[in-house]
């Protein structure tokens, strides 16, 4: 690939709009419309009006990054980081709180959500460093793993679980696009799939147990988690060779420690969730034991969508989502209004124009010339991927309930404004950097 | 580089791939292959009216006091009025008892509004019959007390939204929420647990027409009777002054049961508590003799007794008899305060009695260690450290009566099964106390039953003459303290009576409190004595006649 860091490779002129990138921007058109439909449906319109009012000024925003340099974004990098922080920790110390939760700046006449900015700042962030900085080794891991850590911790905080995560999501795209292999980011994620591995199947070892603030806690291991433990050592000793270095056989044996260790006090860290917790997190598993606590949600989000059938009702007729069964129709749930007035082949649809969005950023990754630019795109390929497979996930119950919005569908106006902006800076990118016209 | 670009990118695309996928089997999955049977799932959801019945509330003879009954609201389903011919709103008005012109201006509003509540189920069966195109029946149960006033304050009632509120209803909620294990929950709409209360329907109705007949009298403020058991801590009957109907929840006022939730000082029945401390602690002797000039000084403040008498030597049944508080003050000045303390505390007074009602008081015992010497020798005669509710005194006077062991007073007697026997009696772990020795309670007993006695021969006593029974009792006439603490309202009494019967081997304890009546003096003989005197015939014949019949016909039918 060549470097062209300091001038994007081809010079646009304003004439040549028309060359927009429409495979990017047709879906898009298409699904903020829909949202529109969806947003009608759920709630009386009142969540209809004011998305339309937001949509306006997003889109002249993300249209005015069109006549921005995709350097200077570059350039700026440190400052977007610097105010994304601030903004962060001005939200721990004087947002306002809704639903158990401070994560909202009240402007007065507005409220921002810094945690949504949050996210295209950091891709900014990430793929200016990765772009400087290339991932060749663990120390290379270490210093962006840091740099995303911060801004995940605060919006940890907020509690925002959805929103942390995809934060991991996002670095772990950008960093493997950085040059980081596949043995890096599996030793970065292997204490998590210690965790998740020791939590399911069925026990096959039991070490006794403990007793910690008055609770009886079994230390049990899995047959999942023996396996992965097997597959790590296999897949570590293929790539590292180990019998080459000493060195290499104690930080080999001193990680599967680690990971077994993680494993191994998993019950303790479990029990020292709240119960509630523990219940949203794994009430997915089996909604019906909770049918009108934990697994409401769940429950009429399967009804809807099951109710829709092949061709769905048809708009304003979803019987679930005109009673209002399903909760928070508007945000987490706009899915299940789709499904139920639309029907498979609505869902299909959306998830084709998703898919045709997400094919197009990689193409776009793939072909730029510009490395900052094709980070940039793998970045917003990261976050909307992860978005849609964690909420639409969420809605027909194969992922646990995180309250993540589902991109350009959703109501939520500083969402949107995020989200047309990634749509632009894509755009953008598409447009400046690829060497040859696109029709 | 290049290379290695496209292995990223096959990775990078086969996760994404592997994700939609996921989706798209799951959507399927959903969308056609399950959604014949979420559909009918979710068509549950929309049908079934969530109506859940609340249990029974019944006496301890069977007779109903709460019920849930099921009416109906009436929602306009008529599209265009004038398509709708006359004869039809003619003979709907005609079984909704209403006016043609009514119907019109309803059936004319708009679609799925409420137009009629509170329908009745005949009503509504003809309505099935060829008017459901104009309006539809939904369901709704409500809450009904038949006896209307009649034990409200013990029962409660429930509110709006299905809850109950204060009494039994608040107290047992979930019990009576609960589904009935016992019947087969096949009928329409699933029914709660059926509970049944100690009280007796019909003395209580008596006693409550007594009372109210006294208060309304005396133009007392408020009032209170409470019939118990000392045996069992059973309450037999519970009235207060004033009542509340709850069928009417929503227009009344007096609703608090102020004989658990306010305390007031109880004057001289606590001279019992007092007599039996000093009797426990040794500190006088059932022979002792007190000299009663008819004033005591005590720093700086001098107790007087409520009528002039002659200088005399009183003993312990002269001190109950004349209710000389110049003696009382004397045992308990006998007494180091905080062995008079000590006592009085293992009385319960001072703490809750656990009754199963809410909201109830802890009354007001002051430390000992904040006691003055004045504090201890009015605190004889109940005007000073000391503050009760009327259930708290009923207890620990039931503990004398009970050979000195206190019982936990309970309003529950069990659960019903659908034949109206009893399954479960009594909640479980009824707290029994021996609180003083059994012999002192006896001799303590054996004074009031003497002092009344002699009272009722010599017509000094209105109270306690009730015909072939002997009772045991104390009148209390206390000063009402100033609400602003500094003092007492002049004129102002709470005038009380409370004695049991059998005197030897005691069934019911009664406790008659009228707060603040404006005639006879606010004597707690002239205005109490007459109720308790009433209340003592009926309580005698409904529970140690009836209830005793019934047993002992019941055991009778065991034995063959």
């Amino acid at each position: 690939m060549q470097l062209t860091d300091e001038r994007d490779f081809v010079v646009r002129r304003w004439s040549n709009l028309y060359e927009l990138d429409w495979f990017i921007l047709a879906p898009v058109f298409f699904l903020v419309t829909f949202g529109l439909f969806l947003l009608k449906s759920a709630e009386g319109g009142a969540y209809f009006t004011r998305q339309l009012l937001f949509l306006l000024p997003a889109f002249l925003l993300g249209f005015s990054t069109l006549f921005i340099r995709i350097h200077f974004w570059k350039s700026v990098s440190l400052w977007v980081y610097l105010i994304n922080i601030f903004l962060l920790l001005a939200v721990l110390v004087m947002g306002s709180s809704a639903l158990g939760a401070q994560r909202w700046i009240n402007l007065g006449f507005v409220k921002i959500q810094p945690s949504e900015i949050s996210k295209i700042a950091i891709i900014i962030t990430l793929a200016a460093w990765f772009s400087k900085h290339q991932v060749k080794n663990y120390f290379d891991i270490l210093i962006s793993g840091l740099i995303t850590f911060i801004p995940f911790i605060l919006i940890f905080k907020q509690p925002d679980l959805g929103t942390s995560l995809t934060f991991v999501a996002i670095y772990l795209g950008m960093a493997f696009w950085a040059g980081a292999k596949i043995t890096h980011l599996l030793v970065v994620v292997s204490p998590v799939l210690s965790l998740i591995f020791n939590a399911i199947g069925s026990i096959v070892f039991s070490f006794g147990t403990v007793q910690i603030n008055n609770k009886i806690i079994e230390i049990t291991i899995t047959q999942y988690f023996i396996l992965f433990l097997v597959f790590l050592l296999v897949w570590l000793v293929i790539n590292y060779k180990p019998w080459k270095s000493p060195w290499t056989v104690l930080l080999l044996f001193l990680l599967m420690i680690f990971n077994f260790s993680i494993g191994f006090i998993r019950p303790i860290l479990w029990s020292l969730l709240q119960p509630y917790q523990q219940c949203r997190l794994t009430i997915f598993l089996n909604p019906e034991s909770d049918p009108l606590g934990a697994g409401y949600h769940i429950i009429q989000s399967l009804l809807a969508i099951g109710n829709g059938g092949f061709f769905g009702y048809g708009w304003q007729h979803g019987r679930l989502t005109k009673g209002h069964y399903v909760p928070a129709q508007h945000t987490d749930f706009v899915f299940s209004i789709c499904g139920e007035e639309f029907g498979f082949i609505g869902s299909v649809l959306v998830l084709c124009m998703f898919a045709i969005i997400l094919c197009r950023a990689l193409y776009i990754a793939k072909n730029s010339n510009h490395q900052f630019a094709s980070l940039l795109s793998v970045g917003i390929f990261s976050y909307f991927a992860f978005h849609i497979f964690i909420n639409i996930g969420m809605s027909i119950g194969i992922m646990p309930i995180t309250g993540v919005p589902l991109i350009l569908l959703s109501y939520g106006g500083t969402a949107l404004f995020v989200n047309l902006f990634s749509v632009f800076i894509l755009l953008s990118v598409s447009w400046r950097t690829l060497p040859r016209k696109i029709f | 580089m290049k290379l290695a670009y496209n292995q990223r990118l096959f990775i990078l695309q086969f996760v994404f791939l592997l994700i939609f996928i996921l989706i798209w089997v799951q959507l399927f999955n959903l969308q056609i292959l399950k959604s014949q049977g979420l559909i009918t799932e979710a068509k549950k959801q929309f049908y079934q009216p969530q109506i859940k019945l609340r249990g029974d509330i019944r006496d301890r003879n069977g007779e109903l006091l709460a019920l849930d009954i099921i009416t109906y609201d009436l929602y306009n389903n008529a599209d265009k009025i004038e398509k709708i011919s006359k004869e039809k709103i003619i003979s709907l008005a005609k079984i909704l008892n209403t006016s043609t012109e009514e119907i019109i201006k309803n059936l004319s509003q708009k679609k799925n509004v409420k137009i009629f509540s509170g329908i009745s189920d005949s009503q509504v069966s003809k309505i099935k019959n060829g008017y459901l195109s104009l309006i539809y029946p939904y369901p709704k149960s409500i809450r009904a007390y038949p006896h209307k006033r009649m034990a409200a304050h013990v029962i409660g009632y429930v509110n709006n939204d299905g809850k109950g509120q204060h009494g039994v209803e608040f107290y047992y909620n979930s019990l009576i929420t609960k589904l009935a294990e016992y019947i087969n929950q096949t009928q329409l709409y699933p029914k709660g647990t059926d509970i049944a209360l100690t009280i007796d329907s019909a003395l209580q109705e008596y006693a409550e027409e007594e009372l109210k007949n006294a208060a309304e009298k005396s133009r007392a403020t408020r009032g209170s009777i409470i019939v118990l058991s000392p045996k069992t801590g059973e309450i037999y009957a519970w009235s207060v002054y004033p009542g509340f109907n709850p069928n009417t929840f929503y227009n009344e006022k007096s609703i608090k049961n102020w004989s658990i939730t306010d305390i007031y000082e109880p004057g001289s029945t606590f001279k019992i508590i007092t007599v039996s401390s000093a009797l426990e602690n040794m500190t006088i002797e059932k022979t002792s003799t007190f000299y009663d000039p008819g004033f005591l000084k005590v720093e700086k403040r001098i107790i007087k007794n409520h009528n002039k008498t002659k200088p005399q030597y009183i003993n312990l049944l002269e001190l109950f008899k004349q209710s000389s508080n110049v003696a009382a003050a004397q045992v308990a000045l006998s007494m180091k305060p905080e062995d008079f303390y000590n006592s009085i505390k293992r009385f319960m007074i001072g703490s809750k009695t656990n009754i199963d009602l809410p909201g109830e008081s802890q009354g007001l015992l002051l430390n000992y260690k904040k006691w003055r010497l004045i504090d201890s020798a009015t605190t004889a005669f109940g005007q000073g450290a000391v503050s009760v509710t009327p259930l708290q005194l009923a207890c620990a006077v039931s503990s004398i009566a009970n050979h000195g062991v206190w019982v936990q007073p309970h309003i529950l007697k069990g659960i019903w099964d659908p034949n109206y026997n009893l399954i479960s009696e009594t909640p479980s772990n009824i707290i029994h106390e021996q609180v003083i020795s059994p012999e002192i309670a006896d001799y303590v007993s054996g004074l009031l039953k003497q002092s009344v006695k002699e009272n009722v021969k010599a017509m000094a006593y209105i109270a306690g003459n009730v015909p072939g029974y002997e009772i045991a009792g104390k009148t209390g006439t206390a000063q009402k303290i100033r609400s602003d603490g500094k003092g007492y309202y002049a004129g102002h009494t709470v005038a009380s009576f409370i004695g049991y019967l059998p005197a030897d081997d005691p069934e019911i304890l009664i406790l008659v409190v009228i707060d603040d009546p404006k005639t006879s003096g606010g004597w707690g003989n002239t205005v109490c004595g007459p109720v308790f005197n009433n209340v003592g015939k009926v309580a005698a014949k409904r529970i140690l006649k009836v209830h005793n019949k019934k047993e002992n016909g019941r055991q009778k039918l065991k034995k063959p």
